[in-house]
């Protein structure tokens, strides 16, 4: 059995792991309330993408610099009041643009900054052996991860829902604004969340099969 | 009698009504949603109730202060900061209490009590009986958040329940794990849809 283009994959894709190795909402489970509740519209899911990103990059690269210095108890509150600082900021900016979406989003907004996406990962790089290479690789692409999950889940609620897209109307034969409640949010992201464990599965096994077909040996009669 | 009412309502409320797991979507981590025991679910509660209770005692003369004063152009980001802040003094009040005085308890807590702490639930419970909407007092919010805090321990028990019971049934390979629990927390919260309703404010 040979598995070297599965752990050459494997290596290659270290580098993208949030993208859909490890996606944080579909694989990973993190920061699944945004996901749930903020992905009723393209906007406001692209609106809280942002802020997370804005957010978490910042605070992965704080917490693999200065986090083997700080005592462990300290830790979690220094992270969180960074992220929440960075969201504050993040906050104002969009408010200046698009104060609609800030308004519906109520109490999700401070949520970001004590999102379980954040503090994963912090504390995963609050440890010595941390590079701030890899943290800042890592925070880019479980950010990019991160609003790929959402903004798919909100191209399925919002013209299902709301029949509009990104704001826009859209002709659908199809109507239930029910898609828009929690519940619904729930049973989406499960249903992705399976469709993107079966798909790894397809990847994975398509890698090992292509190593390990040999052809038949010839008979040697013929 | 009155009062005893509207404080069960408040109770009943925050623990059903607006359980912050099935109608606010405060869903935990993945870490929290993996605990093996349910008496580690339970200690995940207390911890949550403890830390919760104590901010909103600590947060709510300075979220008031904040709400009426004319001073502040922006005033929620002062309010998250607040909260969170107290939430933080919280964590490290209970922390050190346990450790220096109930050393057993201390050892099954240091490990939940910041995942309680630094969770969505805590945080999110807080905000929202501080929140203008609805108007607290301080005894109210303090009702509110630990039924909260009980509404959403006795949501973590019963999905710990039935992930110990989906483990016996023959689910398709692609929802195994985290989809299937998710799909059934999703039934849970269409359940509870039909005490809520349809409305619930942001």
């Amino acid at each position: 059995m040979k598995l070297q283009t599965i752990k050459q994959h494997r290596r290659r894709s270290r580098w993208s792991y949030g993208l859909f190795h490890e996606n944080p909402v579909f694989v990973a489970g993190l920061g699944l309330p945004l996901a749930v509740m903020c992905t009723y519209s393209v906007t406001t899911a692209a609106a809280v993408s942002l802020m997370m990103a804005c957010s978490l990059i910042p605070t992965v690269l704080l917490a693999c610099l200065i986090g083997e210095h700080l005592p462990r108890l300290f830790r979690l509150p220094v992270y969180t009041l960074f992220s929440l600082l960075l969201v504050s900021a993040c906050r104002t900016l969009i408010l200046a643009r698009i104060p609609a979406v800030l308004d519906s989003m109520g109490l999700y907004v401070p949520i970001i900054a004590v999102s379980s996406l954040t503090i994963t990962l912090c504390q995963r790089y609050s440890l010595s052996v941390a590079k701030p290479g890899m943290a800042l690789v890592d925070g880019i692409f479980y950010s990019l991860g991160f609003t790929i999950a959402m903004l798919l889940i909100a191209c399925i609620r919002e013209p299902i829902g709301n029949g509009t897209l990104g704001g826009q109307p859209i002709n659908l034969p199809l109507r239930l604004p029910n898609i828009q409640f929690v519940f619904f949010g729930f049973i989406l992201v499960g249903l992705l969340s399976a469709f993107f464990q079966a798909a790894h599965r397809v990847i994975l096994g398509c890698l090992y099969r292509r190593e390990n077909s040999t052809e038949a040996p010839r008979s040697p009669h013929r | 009698m009155e009062t005893i009412q509207e404080l069960f309502l408040v109770l009943l409320s925050a623990v059903i009504l607006q359980n912050t797991l099935l109608a606010r979507g405060l869903i935990p981590g993945r870490d929290d949603l993996k605990q093996a025991c349910s008496g580690h679910v339970w200690a995940f509660g207390a911890g949550l109730g403890l830390v919760a209770c104590l901010s909103t005692l600590l947060s709510w003369p300075l979220y008031k202060l904040v709400q009426r004063s004319s001073l502040l152009h922006e005033k929620a980001p002062v309010r998250y900061f607040i909260v969170l802040i107290c939430l933080c003094l919280s964590y490290l009040f209970w922390w050190g209490i346990t450790r220096r005085f109930f050393p057993g308890l201390h050892y099954i807590l240091r490990g939940l009590l910041s995942h309680a702490a630094f969770g969505c639930a805590a945080f999110g419970s807080i905000l929202i009986a501080l929140s203008s909407t609805y108007r607290y007092g301080l005894g109210t919010a303090l009702l509110f958040v630990a039924g909260s805090s009980l509404g959403y321990t006795l949501v973590l028990w019963l999905i710990r329940e039935g992930k110990a019971r989906l483990a016996f049934c023959d689910v398709p390979r692609p929802f195994r794990g985290a989809p299937i629990l998710l799909l059934y927390i999703g039934l849970l919260s269409l359940a509870a849809y039909g005490l809520i309703g349809h409305q619930l404010p942001t």
